[in-house]
């Protein structure tokens, strides 16, 4: 008998299918990965099987029991713990307000409360101040917390959503090896993830979930990360012409960016890696800071969409107006009429669905998004791009358009930074590269210049006191 | 959900809510042992008795208007300005004391001499109103304090000193009353004024016309200048609005700067259209009720016109309960507009969050 | 000579603290929620006028605080509705609050005692005035102490604090932040009603229309001008109520100077202000303060 069963589940938002008849099974003390594309369903499952959503039809059983949670409170009482992707912590307020916060609603008096912390403290290794408030916790020690908080109520079966998204490799390697003793522990674990390479190392069990549907679930031991990123994706990824061999004739120019004392390149993408939190912010605050000291024209494809990039109670075509209103406005008066036609180009060029200029900005799903503002951002034929995150929060097949469109531009002779954490995406597409590591540039160093652990041990902080490598 | 693209553009749901609560206040007057349906003739009748009750309320549109304005501007660049009760006041204050004063450095000879003086007494207490507002900006723009708490404070601050500076220094000689002596008789030349002969010497004033012109000035500001989307860019998502390039500095001033003039606006159609001078506690919040102003409008400039006509006629017909009822006095118009506040805000988020799903 | 002035300041300071240092109390419990509240003059209002009626008619003073503080309760849930249910904004009812107090009170005191003015002394019916100062002291301590011990040593008062912090980690622990927030504005609404039955029975003998005279807002601005801590607010309260005695007493002593009635009315308001400009109190306002849940 499995410990959690799915048969048919299925979750339907109005028209939207989020599931569609998902049956699987999670056996007791493996490690279960669950996986697939932004919006391939995976989250939604976990809500289903924690309580905050229910399933429109299909039904779960726990232990052998049908199983049906209203809400997380029941989750909670049939031991399910889930620790969130994004932390619910209180910057002003300290991780032992946090520990009594999560016990409340039992009576366990504070000696034992430190007990109990203390002890799962000491299996893992772990230590670090309890009575200093959240906002001085870095970011992994803030993770530290959320699990536990978790593991505080003792729960069986522990879920982790994207638990390496902010972790740089070293400490993803801990987070590895930490997910093997809570399973030496009794736990069963439930691993959302995108991150092949660690859910091949990690799992007995994958489940992959394509567009709501559940393409495969079967033992880690009969997939490879090829099977495993076709099934997600539902067709083989295509490969991206390259067409970087061909820089030896070019005649580039240098960027001389002062504050950062880094000289960029015309035909040139100059990749910027790094965990997050390490000084990216303030480097494209300078950077970003100086080129426009220097009235450079600049396409800024942000770090963060919904903060720096869109309007979403305004249309597509406000959108595009408030970006560029210099260019439509005379004597402070607007000039509106030809902006109608530029986006829908915009919309078509960039396969922007659903193709309507006058849509709300915030009624575009996440990709569709992100395809109108690199449109937005390249429409002026701009002499720099910022592109930041590029392909966070899209599918695929967006990813490659949008891969293929920033080696366009600098073949076109446009200076390309392109700043992101996902370390494939660096070497695949830059010419040279940065590090940052707490403020500090480490290069720029060339494409094949570093091993994969070099860059890796820099990103960690290996070479923190060091000045030179 | 996808809005659907009417002209109008307008949620029916702040009207609804309007009526709700005057529905709600009718049932009320019942406990008081008024007939709901004498209290509802009152109020919906009052402005309409005579020339001089519609004057009347035609000046309170006036002030209901600005005010409605003062509050709707910020409130789109992402401020929720309730300062505007202190500017109007203090704006108030400086045109009295200006009124009595500055006929000396122009004289009042000639027709030249007096509209210059007017429009130095306007001049200034515009300015005195705009700084009254900047002065929140500061506070916003540089110490990030949340701007209700600053414009709660200064309403209080500027209230108080302008009665100081009135009763100590302005008092008139000729009256108990906390007021101000009256401005020059020559600056009284509204008294003259076509609309206000035409209202049997109510309060109204040509003002009115510069508060209607206002609103349609503000529409087009809103609509069709770049100043204009940038202010509701920064409403709607100030991070992205700066990081293209609007400054936070610029939109926080600009905001605060109109809403001031336009409170200015109130205290000048007090003081140089209606009495001619300072009555401590003249205001009757039009500060705050005009927020109710731009909430029934939902901020559309156009729609104001026709909102705080409405307050107007509410506000009119409850002074008028103090006579025609036994047991409600005109405190009721208190009652009456805090239920009318309940309902319309009530309305507007229900909406807004089905909206939203 | 001089110990009498400075007994009696004291003395006069912690008496007309009293109904602010309730109103301040109630404030901090509704903002730590992540309530803004601006509408404590309204429950002092209510409270005053309720006490000062019940007193009258009952012949009891406890009744008559009692009901204040329970009425205000009812009185605020019109808040909690619009605000918690309806999602409204709570400025906006807050202001609506304070007009619908003005405006009601002195309707209901027509009916009850055909007056628009005060309501009839309570000396009239009996009350002493010493045990009223017995039963005022002892509820203070009460409410002080209690207050205290709910909002820094309770589990509650730690809900309370996330509820105004991050509402998130609340729920996952299947705490409502609604119910929360409910509680904390009623509970304030019913601390503040207690300060304005002070006002009306043991300040005055009566109610008065508007006798708070924006003492509301001076509760306010003294819990963030103590950056959203209970203890500094009671401080700073203290320190509003010393400025407004020491011009009273200066006054009674004729000590040469008088400052005018207004500036010392300005006094709380320009303070916060200054206070705003000088010290990083920003920071420390609840982080979910007005946010909708």
């Amino acid at each position: 008998m499995s410990l959690i069963e799915f048969k048919n589940i299925s979750k339907k938002f109005g028209q939207f299918t989020a599931l569609s008849d998902i049956s699987l099974k999670i056996e007791k003390n493996t490690i279960h990965s669950i996986i697939g594309e932004n919006g391939a369903g995976k989250s939604t499952l976990v809500k289903i099987l924690v309580g905050i959503e229910q399933a429109s039809s299909g039904e779960m059983s726990l232990r052998g029991q049908i199983y049906r949670p209203h809400s997380a409170r029941d989750a909670f009482d049939h031991k399910i713990g889930l620790v969130h992707q994004h932390f619910q912590l209180a910057d002003e307020l300290t991780g032992w307000d946090h520990l009594k916060l999560v016990v409340s609603n039992q009576s366990l008096n504070f000696e034992d409360l430190q007990k109990k912390t203390n002890l799962i403290l000491n299996q893992f290794g772990w230590s670090f101040n309890l009575n200093e408030r959240i906002k001085t916790y870095s970011v992994g020690e803030q993770q530290r917390l959320e699990i536990l908080r978790v593991l505080i109520l003792e729960p069986e079966i522990v879920i982790f959503d994207e638990p390496t998204a902010v972790l740089s490799p070293d400490e993803i390697q801990d987070f590895l090896n930490f997910m093997f003793k809570l399973k030496e522990r009794g736990h069963t674990l439930i691993l959302i993830s995108h991150k092949l390479a660690e859910i091949k190392k990690v799992s007995d069990d994958v489940t992959i979930l394509c567009r709501g549907q559940l393409t495969e679930t079967a033992s880690i031991e009969n997939l490879t990360i090829e099977i495993m990123a076709e099934k997600m994706i539902g067709r083989k990824q295509k490969s991206i012409a390259h067409n970087l061999e061909k820089q030896k004739n070019l005649q580039k120019s240098k960027l001389s960016i002062q504050s950062l004392n880094l000289e960029l390149m015309t035909y040139e993408i100059m990749g910027v890696a790094g965990v997050e939190g390490n000084g990216q912010s303030q480097f494209i605050d300078q950077l970003l800071t100086e080129l426009k000291g220097l009235n450079y024209s600049i396409a800024d494809i942000s770090e963060d969409r919904y903060r720096f990039s869109i309007y979403p109670k305004q249309s597509l075509i406000d959108n595009f107006l408030i970006r560029h209103r210099y260019s439509f406005s005379n004597l402070g008066l607007l000039n509106k009429t030809a902006v109608r036609e530029i986006v829908n180009e915009i919309i078509i060029k960039w396969d922007v669905r659903p193709q309507n200029a006058d849509m709300l900005m915030g009624d575009l799903s996440g990709g569709n998004q992100q395809k109108y503002v690199i449109g937005r951002e390249l429409w002026h034929d701009p002499n720099f791009i910022l592109a930041a995150h590029p392909s966070r929060g899209v599918d695929i097949g967006a990813q490659e358009q949008i891969h293929q469109a920033l080696i366009n531009e600098a073949s076109l002779g446009k200076c390309v930074v392109l700043l992101s954490s996902d370390l494939d995406e660096i070497l695949k597409l830059s010419h040279r590269f940065i590090i940052l590591f707490k403020g500090r540039i480490f290069g720029p160093f060339l494409k094949d210049q570093l091993s994969l652990n070099q860059i890796s041990q820099i990103m960690n902080g290996v070479y923190e006191n060091k000045i030179e490598l | 959900m996808v809005y659907m693209k009417i002209k109008l553009n307008y949620d029916f749901s702040s009207i609804i809510g309007f009526f709700i609560g005057v529905a709600l206040s009718s049932i009320l007057v019942i406990i008081f042992k008024e007939n709901p349906a004498d209290v509802l003739k009152v109020l919906s009748g009052s402005f309409l008795q005579s020339k001089f009750d519609l004057g009347l309320t035609l000046f309170y549109t006036t002030c209901f208007l600005f005010a409605g304005l003062a509050f709707s501007i910020p409130f789109k660049a992402g401020l929720f300005h309730i300062g505007s009760e202190g500017q109007i006041v203090i704006s108030a204050m400086v045109a009295a004391i200006m009124g009595q004063t500055v006929f000396n450095f122009f004289g009042v000879v000639s027709a030249w001499q007096i509209a210059i003086g007017i429009l130095s007494i306007v001049g200034i207490s515009v300015l005195t109103g705009i700084l009254a507002a900047q002065l929140i900006a500061v506070f916003k723009v540089f110490k990030q304090s949340h701007e209700v708490v600053v414009a709660i404070m200064l309403n209080f601050i500027l209230t108080a000193f302008a009665t100081y500076v009135v009763l100590h220094f302005y008092q008139n000689p000729e009256s108990q009353n906390p007021e101000s002596g009256l401005i020059h008789p020559a600056y009284q030349n509204f008294k003259s004024d076509f609309i206000k002969t035409f209202f049997d010497q109510s309060a109204v004033s040509s003002f009115l016309i510069v508060a209607v012109l206002t609103s349609i000035v503000v529409w087009f500001f809103e609509n069709k200048t770049r100043w204009g989307l940038e202010l509701k860019a920064y409403g709607e998502n100030s991070s992205a609005a700066e990081r293209m390039g609007i400054s936070r500095a610029k939109i926080n001033f600009l905001a605060l700067g109109l809403a001031g003039t336009f409170s200015a606006f109130v205290g000048l159609t007090e003081v140089l259209g209606n009495s001619y001078q300072f009555k401590v506690g003249f205001s009757p919040s039009y500060g705050f009720l005009g927020i109710v102003v731009a909430l029934l409008a939902q901020g559309h400039p156009i729609g104001m016109l026709v909102s705080a006509f409405i307050m107007a006629v509410l506000h009119k017909g409850a002074s008028d309960l103090d006579l025609e009822t036994q047991h409600l006095t005109r405190d009721f118009s208190k009652v009456l507009q805090s239920l009318i506040i309940f309902c319309v805000a009530g309305a507007y988020y229900i909406n807004y969050r089905r909206k939203k799903s | 000579m001089t110990f009498e002035i400075l007994m009696s300041l004291l003395f006069a300071t912690v008496r007309m603290s009293l109904p602010i240092l309730y109103a301040s109390t109630g404030g901090f419990l509704s903002e730590k929620s992540g309530v803004p509240q601006i509408a404590l003059e309204a429950y002092l209002l209510v409270g005053a006028f309720t006490a000062a009626s019940v007193s009258y008619t009952s012949h009891s003073i406890i009744l008559g605080f009692l009901s204040a503080g329970l009425v205000c309760v009812l009185f605020a849930q019109i808040f909690n509705y619009l605000i918690l249910v309806l999602k409204a904004n709570s400025i906006v009812v807050g202001t609506g609050l304070n007009l619908l107090a003005m405006g009601f009170i002195p309707i209901v005191s027509k009916l009850l005692f055909d007056s628009t003015g005060s309501t009839p002394s309570i000396e009239s019916a009996n009350l002493s005035h010493q045990s009223t100062f017995y039963i005022v002291t002892i509820i203070t301590i009460l409410m002080m102490c209690s207050m205290y011990w709910l909002s820094e040593k309770t589990t509650w008062g730690l809900q309370i604090k996330f509820a105004g912090e991050k509402s998130e980690a609340l729920k996952s622990v299947g705490v409502s932040p609604v119910l929360r927030r409910w509680q904390a504005v009623s509970l304030a609404a019913f601390v503040t009603g207690l300060g304005g039955a002070i006002l009306s029975n043991y300040l005055a003998s009566s109610y008065s229309p508007l006798m708070s005279a924006g003492r509301g807002f001076i509760a306010l601005a003294a819990v963030i001008f103590a950056g959203w801590s209970l203890r500094k607010t009671w401080i700073v309260v203290l320190f509003f109520g010393l400025t407004e005695s020491l011009q009273i007493q200066i006054q009674n002593f004729d000590l040469g100077f008088k400052i005018p009635n207004e500036f010392v009315q300005m006094l709380p308001y320009g303070a916060t202000l200054v206070a705003l400009l000088v010290m990083k109190n920003k920071q420390l306002a609840p982080k979910e303060m007005g946010s909708v849940l």
